[in-house]
């Protein structure tokens, strides 16, 4: 089924601005973005609010862009549960054109699903990658036994 | 018509599992499984109350389904609220009144002409 | 570019390609939206979702422009004209059509990327309205009127309730007032005037808009709130936009978006 994201433009901005800050000691910024799933034969999920990760909550971690501790993970899990929604992991690649996720990206990623999702069970869950002029997702819809790379992001 | 804490916590009480949610500035309550009038059908049924003044309506109630009624109902609001279609009959009443009072009379008016 | 396109190369590859893989649905192929769904063929919107219960009757063809005389004669459905119009311009194109009211099969709506709303009710305006704001689709309405007068003054707007940006309540374009009178003359109100020429400036300037939103060409937001004037033919932002209050939308906030969220009382 093919999977749309709907990303409202100040959101949009918001989010680019954001993960374009400079930080201490991490090459990349990380942030969550919230959504909320509209079930049917073209299931979409309309993106409602992000939340950067405050800058002490990174790892230092010079083999990465960026790494994440605990407490991250655990306040976008509470975010989950406090309003609902689902959450993606987002952050930013910032060569033009279209993205495409890492070799770190594909491994270590998709392990903080599982913890989303379980809070989470009737919300899609997901990653959200972006470049200056794009962005790709991966979405696991609820029930789903892996992710869909959604068809069709638009900026509304 | 504005309501306070105490009138929808009444509701609820009345009718076990009512949820609320807004639209456009607007409380509505779903209330599910309510058994409706002798003679009216399908029952139970879901309904969608919603208690301010909109469309023309002091307060007015939805209907998950368009009820089969002893008596003919104006069936008019056939209306997209909260993600789906819900229907209603015309039916004005202006008295000031609580959240359960609202329903009771609503339901009471399926079998009124 | 296709050479079919090949006018209209200033809207951009990209932009060419978010129009024909754009899905946009039409409420109402009446006077209004009897000429978006052919101009928005002619760019080459290949993916439609039309809803429309109503047959083409007599006093459609003073302005519908996919009914023909033969049309009516035959009870063509309104969509059916619409459908044919549209085909014979791209064959290729994709038309999902509802013979219904949009609220009857909701679901269709779902995958839009863009909803034009060529209705005469204010209720159904703001139905369809909040509907789009909940799965964050730009909506576009347009419509007309003429009031009695010596001469009659023709008026008309076109409206965009893009997600996060004022709605129609907020422009004061819809109120409660508007909608109960509406309720209460229900059955008397009777056809309400509409001409060729004033639906062809409004639903023109709407494809405009709509083609803004999905190609970004002319690099600015384009318009919210446009009012016409049709003794003087003339299009021009509306007054009240001088007047809305700052902020975000307060009837649609974006936390209400998607599914519903009941919450236990």
């Amino acid at each position: 089924m093919p999977i749309t994201i709907r990303l409202p433009r100040d959101l949009y901005q918001g989010v680019l601005a954001d993960l374009r800050r400079p930080h201490a000691h991490a090459a990349e910024r990380i942030g969550f973005i919230y959504g909320r799933f509209v079930p049917g034969d073209q299931p979409l999920v309309v993106m409602t609010r992000y939340v950067p990760v405050p800058d002490e909550q990174y790892v230092v971690d010079d083999t990465v862009g960026a790494r994440i501790n605990g407490d991250a993970i655990r306040a976008a899990m509470q975010g989950v549960l406090d309003t609902r929604e689902g959450v993606f992991h987002t952050h930013l690649h910032e060569w033009p054109g279209t993205p495409w996720f890492s070799r770190t990206d594909d491994e270590e990623l998709p392990r903080l699903i599982p913890a989303f999702r379980a809070v989470g069970p009737t919300q899609a869950t997901g990653l959200f990658l972006l470049s200056p002029d794009s962005a790709i997702a991966d979405v696991w819809l609820p029930g789903a036994q892996g992710p869909e790379r959604v068809v069709r992001i638009s900026i509304v | 018509m504005s309501f306070s804490p105490e009138e929808a916590r009444e509701l609820a009480d009345t009718f076990p599992g009512t949820e609320r949610a807004e639209e456009a500035g607007v409380t509505y309550f779903r209330i599910p499984d309510v058994t409706l009038p002798d003679g009216c059908s399908p029952s139970p049924t879901t309904l969608l109350l919603c208690p301010s003044h909109r469309g023309g309506y002091e307060y007015r109630l939805f209907f998950s389904e368009r009820v089969n009624t002893p008596v003919a109902k104006n069936w008019n609001g056939s209306i997209h609220i909260l993600g789906r279609t819900w229907h209603a009959f015309s039916w004005q009443a202006k008295e000031k009144v609580t959240l359960t009072q609202m329903v009771a009379r609503l339901l009471r008016a399926l079998s009124c002409p | 570019m296709s050479e079919r396109y090949s006018r209209q190369g200033f809207l951009g590859e990209a932009g060419q390609r978010a129009i024909e893989t754009a899905r946009v649905c039409i409420n109402g192929l009446g006077g209004g939206g009897s000429i978006v769904a052919p101009e928005l063929a002619h760019l080459g919107v290949q993916n439609f979702v039309l809803y429309d219960p109503d047959h083409g009757d007599e006093s459609n063809l003073n302005r519908t422009m996919t009914l023909t005389e033969a049309d009516v004669t035959a009870g063509t459905l309104k969509i059916e004209a619409a459908r044919r119009r549209i085909l014979e311009i791209n064959p290729r194109a994709k038309i999902e059509v509802h013979s219904c009211r949009w609220q009857d099969r909701p679901k269709a709506l779902d995958g839009s990327t863009l909803v034009m709303g060529c209705v005469d009710s204010f209720s159904e305006r703001q139905q369809i309205e909040a509907c789009c704001r909940r799965l964050l689709v730009p909506y576009i309405d347009i419509g007309m009127d003429v009031h009695a007068g010596d001469p009659p003054a023709m008026s008309g707007q076109i409206i965009l309730s893009a997600p996060g940006g004022p709605c129609m309540f907020c422009m004061h374009f819809l109120t409660e007032a508007k909608i109960g009178r509406e309720v209460a003359n229900y059955g008397a109100a009777g056809g309400k005037p509409q001409v060729v020429w004033a639906n062809g400036v409004l639903a023109s300037t709407a494809v405009g808009i709509a083609v803004n939103i999905l190609t970004g060409w002319a690099k600015g937001s384009p318009p919210i709130y446009l009012q016409y004037k049709g003794n003087g033919g003339t299009l021009e932002p509306h007054i009240r936009l001088g007047y809305l209050a700052p902020g975000p939308c307060p009837h649609y906030p974006l936390d209400q978006a998607g599914e519903p969220a009941f919450v236990k009382v």
